[in-house]
């Protein structure tokens, strides 16, 4: 009727529309008790009156629905029923209400509590919209949170809002917010007949509802929408109240902006501009989930959130990370944390597992007790590991000076402990040895840390079930470990498992998903050696952490690192280079506080540089990281130590021997005797590099032998890094013309082929070495078609001009020589 | 018969010239209630629906280029809608800095296009253009047809009793109704021709 043009030449139209302007005007109809009625506010819904009841004389606001909408007799039955529920809300921060009823002429009316205040956008905008001063940071978390409560309070007594934008709130003029009109959007929905998107923005106000508007709303799945509805909707309100804007366009048409509902993630605000760091960010993501099992779970989720948050504490959104807890940590006991800094960042991790779990309760009221209840257990849990981790750091002895003595002390402590302190509970007693396991890890002390990874594994298995959140992140960090399945394509089948159940909780894009991708990944080409399916995962996660997280998201990160090294193995320098370049682009222009990626990103990208023999270049990178990590972690670290040995590798190849000779000091002097983990191979290992340089053989030769026995020790006799070390020990012998034991050691290594594939190239470069050891005695024949094996793989792989197949190539120049002479001579 | 004395664009024209109190009397006379009361609908409280209607009165009146009226250009109904959402955006959202300016501005034309908010306008403006027409009905008919159209017409009451109330016959009431109405029709019809 509306739309028709040309309204006035139908005088029936006309003559309605005179009756229904008379009828407005006439204001208010007269409801029975109450006097004083002025109108105060005209809204999609109907208009709200201002009016004395004169039982009380107390001020109410009295809001009376669009006509038209509640024709049957069943509809107006459950809007009284729907009221009754909503009069029993009694909170401080939602609008109390008091009666209910039906106007003379048959509109329905309610009464409510009357709120001296603005709407809450108008409150905000009113206090200024880009005020970042802290105290206004504070008072909006504040409000927010007592908003969340409100409805969280609404939750758990069975009544969903559906309709929470900031025209449903006040906020009076002490600061205090006030919901209004629980459940009542259902009506509207009722009235509205499909195509909700258009009818939502119809019965709604000034822009509509349909901003704030979830996925299942504006998709019509009225069966679909309970309190994770309003979760959403507060998703977007704390997003606008945080940065003054929508968290995408909802300036379109309604499609438009349907579509971004459905589809668009809010954007990360600029940092300097808004309060939504990047805490309350991953808040409002969390909130914002498009599938509601991906939301929290009820608006109490939030408020606890808000509270850790503004507690200083680790948020339960955010994936945790060493450094994120310890950041946290520190942040709050700035004097306590310099001296055992590196113990607690290990331990506080893993302490606040994921909390998202799927609740499939389908009544509301049940939804959020059950929420309730599970955050007290969560709650409990915090608590009595918070006590330990309390008593534990407490017994520490500041005296002691090293921090390895302090934190070896406090994880072999905290290990024993465990067994005895909470030996019936096994919840706990799995959160801890989890934890303590990867701090080990995290410290090197793989050794150690196995035992209490894999028993954390098992019993989180055998009372939480394969796909508990838990279980998957035991699984997840025990894939560091190549032993820690039975064969590769056990371990694989591990992580897929992982990645399969988050990606159905959490969904693709979540950063915990994405991370179990990427330790699959790992997994294919660190033990499967499956180089092209790890490169075709890498890319797509890839992709999609770029997409939904962000370039400079940890997990964006870590795919494209784990990807430039697939590249890396493959011998592919170019594309690996290409890729290092790019992911140190990333951390160079975004924080990078902790300068984890940063290191990361230099140190692969001079491995690649030295891979192809472009030293030179490789060692300004080296020396940026190698200055971070002495000062960040000390001499003595094995990333610090691993670095060294990079550098020296680097130095020997640019001749400068002596340089390499001074750091190959500083190394070996740092490696306490009886130490005996994967790093510390580095030290004895970069000695006999320089003394083997330096023609010292002798000297080389026996640290070559000790590296090969520490391998042995600490690997098992056919892993990689032992074979490395033979190698290189064979490589000495060759230097010393010991041509056939040389020839014997490589052949011992040659036969665990399979372990050797941890590059493209490894095994071709020690079988060149075999086959020239075999022609240097005597043995043509055998070496021929080995040495151009080797050189055809060397070239197809690294490329002719590579220094590893030149030299391949030199061996079989010598090798054709050689055997010319020789046929010569018997000729 | 043409009952207006000045159409709305040389009120505008007035407007926007020098101070003229009658024309800004006219205006307020004409468009009050129109922008009073979208602005109402609009969830305003009513003191600032007072201001709006003062805001849009001073943006006609400044020399502002961008709301200058060209009737070349689109309807008068639809250039008073912008201009009206957007003094109703500068009342909601005050102490704007410049970057929420550009955010009104986005508002304005995503309300402009907004359904609910055109319905809302097309509901005003037609109330508007019936008062228009009602008035001149009052100078152009008599007293008491214009009090039956009222009372049978408009409010429901019955004819019988409408002829008692008024000492009318059932047929007075039945033509008056019907010859109101048609010249309200025609009335409505002129204006709206005339806004353009």
């Amino acid at each position: 009727m509306l739309h028709s043009s040309r309204w006035y030449n139908d005088p029936s139209s006309v003559l309605e529309e005179l009756r229904m302007e008379r009828r407005e005007r006439a204001g208010c109809p007269a409801i029975d008790g109450y006097i004083d009625v002025e109108e105060l506010y005209r809204g999609g819904q109907g208009i709200v009156y201002a009016a004395t009841q004169k039982s009380t004389r107390r001020r109410v606001a009295i809001k009376v629905l669009r006509e038209g909408m509640y024709a049957s007799a069943s509809a107006r039955y459950r809007f009284e029923r729907e009221i009754e529920l909503i009069a029993g809300l009694r909170h401080p921060n939602i609008v109390s209400v008091y009666d209910s009823g039906v106007t003379v002429d048959g509109r329905l009316f309610y009464v409510m509590e009357f709120v001296e205040g603005k709407r809450l956008d108008h409150y905000l905008q009113s206090h200024g919209a880009d005020s970042v001063s802290p105290s206004s940071k504070q008072h909006r978390l504040r409000l927010f949170s007592s908003i969340c409560a409100a409805v969280n309070y609404a939750h758990q007594k069975g009544v969903i809002h559906r309709d929470l934008k900031p025209g449903n709130i006040l906020v009076d003029a002490s600061g205090e917010s006030r919901v209004l009109d629980f459940g009542l959007a259902k009506f509207a929905d009722q009235a509205a007949s499909v195509e909700q998107a258009g009818q939502m923005s119809i019965t709604g106000q000034f822009m509509g509802s349909l901003p704030w508007a979830s996925p299942e709303q504006v998709k019509g799945e009225h069966g679909n929408i309970d309190v994770r509805t309003d979760v959403y909707s507060l998703g977007v309100i704390f997003y606008q109240m945080m940065t003054g804007r929508f968290p995408y366009a909802v300036d379109g048409n309604i499609r438009d902006v349907t579509h971004s509902i459905l589809h668009t993630d809010p954007p990360k605000p600029a940092r300097s501009k808004a309060l939504l760091d990047d805490d309350l960010f991953m808040i409002v993501r969390s909130c914002m989930a498009k599938e509601p099992e991906r939301r929290y779970q009820s608006a109490g989720d939030i408020v606890r959130e808000i509270d850790r948050y503004m507690a200083g504490e680790p948020i339960l959104a955010r994936p945790p990370s060493a450094i994120y807890q310890f950041s946290k940590f520190a942040r709050r006991h700035r004097a306590f944390v310099a001296g055992v800094a590196i113990s607690i960042i290990l331990l506080m991790l893993g302490v606040y597992g994921t909390t998202y779990g799927l609740i499939k309760a389908r009544d509301q009221r049940d939804r959020a007790l059950k929420a309730e209840k599970r955050a007290s257990a969560e709650r409990d849990r915090a608590i009595a590991i918070n006590e330990f981790l309390n008593d534990m750091l407490s017994s520490v002895d500041p005296r002691k000076s090293g921090y390895r003595v302090t934190v070896a002390e406090l994880l072999d402590q905290a290990a024993r402990d465990v067994e005895s302190q909470f030996a019936d509970e096994p919840g706990i007693r799995s959160s801890l040895r989890h934890t303590i396991g990867e701090a080990y890890i995290n410290l090197g002390l793989y050794d150690a840390a196995e035992p209490l990874i894999r028993a954390a594994l098992d019993s989180r298995r055998r009372h939480l079930g394969d796909s508990h959140p838990d279980t998957l992140a035991s699984i997840e960090i025990a894939s560091i470990f190549p032993s820690f399945a039975d064969d590769p394509d056990e371990a694989e089948a591990m992580l897929r498992h992982v990645v399969q159940v988050r990606r159905q909780s959490l969904g693709d894009d979540h950063p915990l998903t994405l991370r179990a991708m990427i330790r699959l990944a790992g997994v294919q080409y660190a033990i499967q050696f499956r180089f092209a399916d790890a490169e075709a995962l890498l890319r797509k996660t890839c992709d999609t952490a770029r997409k939904s997280l962000g370039e400079d998201h940890p997990e964006t990160l870590r795919a494209m690192n784990q990807l430039a090294r697939v590249l890396h193995f493959q011998g592919r320098l170019a594309a690996a280079e290409e890729q290092m370049r790019a992911m140190l682009k990333v951390c160079r222009r975004n924080p990078d506080p902790e300068y984890r990626w940063t290191l990361a990103a230099l140190i692969d990208l001079a491995g690649v540089l030295h891979t192809w023999g472009r030293d030179s270049e490789a060692e300004p990178y080296l020396r940026e990281a190698l200055e971070a990590q002495r000062n960040v972690f000390g001499d003595s670290h094995p990333n610090t130590l691993m670095t060294m040995h990079c550098l020296i590798e680097s130095l020997l190849r640019l001749n400068r021997i002596e340089e390499a000779e001074r750091w190959s000091l500083i190394a070996a002097g740092k490696i306490a005797d009886g130490d005996l983990n994967i790093a510390e191979l580095s030290p004895p290992r970069g000695l006999a590099l320089v003394r083997q340089a330096q023609g010292r053989l002798d000297e080389a030769e026996m640290l070559y032998r000790r590296v090969v026995e520490l391998a042995r020790h600490v690997y098992g006799p056919s892993n990689t890094a032992t074979l490395r070390a033979m190698h290189h020990l064979a490589v000495n012998w060759m230097q010393q013309r010991r041509w056939r034991e040389a020839a014997s050691l490589l052949s011992d290594v040659l036969k665990s082929e399979r372990n050797l594939l941890e590059t493209a190239w490894l095994r071709w470069e020690i079988q060149a070495d075999y086959g020239y050891c075999l022609a240097k005695n005597g043995e043509f024949s055998t070496a021929e078609p080995i040495l151009a094996e080797a050189y055809n793989e060397l070239a197809r792989i690294l490329g002719v001009d590579h220094p590893k197949t030149q030299k391949s190539a030199r061996y079989n120049d010598e090798l054709v020589l050689v055997s010319d002479l020789d046929t010569l001579r018997s000729d | 018969m043409i009952a207006q004395t000045s159409t709305h664009t040389t009120l505008l024209t007035r407007l926007s010239g020098k101070q003229d109190d009658k024309a800004w009397a006219d205006f307020c006379d004409r468009y009050g209630d129109l922008i009073r009361g979208f602005a109402r609908r609009q969830g305003l409280q009513s003191v600032d629906c007072d201001d709006v209607l003062q805001d849009v009165l001073v943006k006609l009146t400044r020399s502002m280029p961008a709301f200058r009226y060209d009737p070349a250009k689109g309807k008068f109904r639809s250039y008073l809608k912008t201009v009206v959402l957007r003094c109703i955006f500068d009342i909601s959202f005050q102490n704007h800095d410049e970057r929420s300016v550009e955010d009104i501005e986005k508002q304005v034309v995503a309300a402009s296009r907004d359904e609910s908010v055109e319905s809302a306008w097309e509901v005003e403006w037609r109330r508007h253009h019936l008062k228009r027409a009602m008035q001149i009905i009052e100078s152009e008919f008599n007293q008491r047809d214009v009090a039956s159209f009222e009372s049978y017409g408009i409010n429901g009451v019955d004819v019988d009793t409408t002829a008692r109330t008024l000492s009318m016959s059932r047929d007075q009431i039945y033509q008056a109704k019907s010859r109101i109405l048609k010249r309200i029709c025609e009335l409505v019809s002129d204006q709206v021709h005339e806004e353009g």
